[in-house]
């Protein structure tokens, strides 16, 4: 069994390609998997330290476990003023 | 330069230099204003009136072009929340007071019933000059002239016909590296207190000042290397110098905490119009005078700043930032970034807080002045501000006056000034924030939202809230920018380094949180005299019953958690 996730890829994370800039990935991984999972399976060069991790819109631990169809930000983290 | 304290009586027309009292010698910022308030200001008094003082202090760091802290604090008691205010802003201010050896300036005495001034301030003094030209005057065309008169070296302090009018969102603003006046000392209506003493303009030449004396230069130096280093090193001022403020945009609308139609919902349709990401796709693709990074101090190695521009090459606004996107984008329901850049524009050139006249718009449509996503009819209510009718004073005085006058409930306001872009419905513990500040509702009083902690969740967040809102009182004592913060914060012990340097008294190891309770401690005994209670300390009633779409959340921190923050500050 796999899920599927969405991940929404933010600021500095979004990818320049041939075809413009990715800031989107559908992510399948094994039942089970863990945001940090994610982080290795997407090849996210930040560390989940300096990263602000939300599933359905609430913050996570990098151990939190993904469930199919899970919306993911991966936020670089950074504060208002 | 010796540091003194410069007293200016408009009344009189008279600047004096004060010894510095021993009680302020290692105030500086935000702290100096605490002490000089309640050493000078009686907290019951009419904000507009003869009895209360407009003060000017540097950060303690500020003169030396450490990056990032050469801020200047303004501050006394607000027209807006009728408690103590400070508020900070970027810009040439503070460094060329510094050169001046002003560790604070005070506007004070007897009121004026006609004529307008100027403050000119040199090496050799202070003098008062008769401004009547500049009357009514929007800041950008009062600041031209300025400098086409007293050259392109000066610094500038002005206000635009909001603070002319006595407006309580009426700022201060400041010039920035480039001689912009758009860096603005906007919360609390302190503007309005320069146009209560009918001062227009303070025009600072410091070409014969002196960078301030450091007791060890060497020190100092090393110090400063190991600081910038840090902040350099660290990711988030990648993150800042490319995307600005404007990379929270998404990033809040994410958390389900974007004000969106007056705070009635936390996820804006329109986001992706107005997300950090995409106004750095369009500044790039446009190319100059856009500029997706700009410093608006001199020595700033972050530069989050930024230039927008049209598409067909003219300069709109600088900057465009993220406080604003929200409340004069979503907030509005207007999702097109250069709608919002030309909102800013007027609202700047009136001298007004964005933030305060966004949150004044959304009550606005609210009560059926505008409709939500309507840009035009968003310029007509700025418009009517400018022209001084009773309709735009009302707006120009802010959401909480607003909502009284046309009997709308749902007012985001704490001590009758607006909350910033972040419900704290959804990131609570910005929601303790603006109910315990004794700064109101303020963006720069301590956010939570970078916090790796569930941010719809009540428990833990008084405890966080008082931790950041300690540590950001520290750093407007030192005239740090908040995002120089996160330099400091991973080169431990250099602010004790730096302020030894400095000054030679070593301030502890936790001289950041000692200044910050201390700073904290005055406001609240401030405010405390000037008659709050606990209720001023609260969420508005609506925001506690009535669930935030998507997360269907109320602002459940219990009472007692509020009133049980001070006890341990």
């Amino acid at each position: 069994m796999a899920i599927r996730v969405s991940v929404r890829l933010h600021t500095v994370l979004r990818r320049k390609t041939p075809e413009g800039i990715v800031d989107r990935l559908e992510v399948d991984l094994p039942e089970g998997a863990t945001v940090q999972a994610l982080l290795e399976a997407a090849a996210i060069p930040l560390s989940g330290d300096a990263l602000l991790l939300v599933v359905n819109g609430r913050i996570v631990k990098p151990e939190h476990v993904l469930a199919e169809g899970d919306q993911v930000r991966l936020v670089p983290a950074m504060s208002g003023g | 330069m010796d540091e003194r304290v410069w007293r200016v009586n408009v009344a009189e027309g008279t600047v004096r230099r004060d010894p510095v009292p021993t009680e302020w010698e290692r105030l500086g910022g935000r702290g100096l204003i605490a002490r000089a308030s309640l050493d000078e200001i009686d907290p019951t008094c009419d904000p507009l009136g003869p009895g209360n003082k407009l003060v000017w202090a540097s950060g303690l760091l500020v003169g030396h072009m450490l990056s990032s802290c050469d801020r200047i604090s303004v501050g006394g008691k607000s027209p807006l929340t009728g408690g103590i205010k400070e508020s900070n802003a970027g810009g040439s201010t503070g460094l060329k007071l510094a050169y001046l050896g002003v560790k604070a300036l005070i506007l004070e005495g007897p009121l004026l019933s006609s004529g307008w001034w100027l403050l000119h301030l040199s090496a050799d003094g202070g003098a008062l000059q008769p401004a009547e030209d500049l009357a009514g005057l929007g800041v950008h065309e009062a600041a031209h002239r300025l400098l086409e008169r007293f050259g392109n070296k000066v610094g500038l302090a002005l206000i635009g016909p909001g603070g002319e009018m006595r407006l309580q969102a009426a700022g201060i603003q400041n010039l920035d590296k480039d001689n912009e006046p758009s860096r603005i000392n906007a919360r609390g209506g302190l503007g309005a207190l320069m146009g209560a003493r009918r001062l227009k303009a303070v025009v600072i030449d410091s070409s014969q000042g002196e960078k301030p004396r450091l007791a060890d230069a060497e020190g100092f130096k090393a110090a400063q290397k190991r600081f910038t280093q840090a902040l350099m090193a660290h990711p988030q001022t990648a993150i800042y110098r490319d995307f600005g403020t404007a990379g929270l945009a998404a990033m809040v609308d994410g958390f389900g905490a974007l004000p969106t139609c007056n705070f009635s919902i936390g996820h804006f349709q329109g986001i992706e119009g107005i997300t950090g990401e995409h106004m750095r796709d369009v500044l790039l693709a446009r190319g100059k005078p856009s500029d997706t990074s700009h410093a608006c101090m001199a020595g700033c190695t972050i530069r989050s700043s930024n230039v927008f521009g049209s598409a067909d090459g003219e300069k709109i606004v600088s900057p465009l930032e993220y406080e604003t996107i929200g409340l004069v984008g979503s907030n509005l329901g207007i999702g097109d970034l250069d709608q919002i850049a030309h909102l800013n524009a007027a609202i700047d050139d009136l001298g007004l807080d964005s933030i305060e006249v966004g949150a004044a718009l959304g009550v606005a449509a609210e009560a059926g002045l505008m409709a939500f996503g309507d840009a035009a009819g968003a310029r007509g209510l700025v418009d009517e501000i400018r022209k001084g009718t009773p309709l735009g004073r009302v707006l120009g005085s802010g959401a909480a006056m607003t909502g009284q006058v046309f009997g709308i409930r749902r007012v985001p306001v704490v001590k009758r000034q607006s909350m910033p872009s972040y419900d704290p419905r959804a990131i609570k513990g910005t929601g303790v924030t603006y109910a315990t500040s004794p700064q109101g509702a303020d963006h720069t009083a301590g956010l939570t939202v970078r916090a790796k902690v569930d941010h719809l969740k009540p428990e833990g967040q008084a405890e966080l809230s008082r931790g950041v809102q300690i540590n950001m009182a520290g750093y407007d004592c030192l005239g740090v920018c908040i995002f120089a913060g996160f330099g400091f914060a991973s080169a431990p012990g250099v602010i004790r380094e730096l302020l030894m340097a400095r000054y030679n008294w070593d301030g502890g190891e936790e001289v950041l949180q000692d200044l910050g309770r201390q700073t904290l401690r005055m406001e609240r005994e401030f405010n405390l005299a000037a008659g709050f209670t606990a209720v001023d300390d609260r969420i508005p009633e609506w925001m506690r019953t009535e669930p935030l779409p998507p997360h269907a959340t109320v602002f459940d921190i219990p009472d007692e958690e509020l009133d049980g923050l001070w006890q341990s500050v």
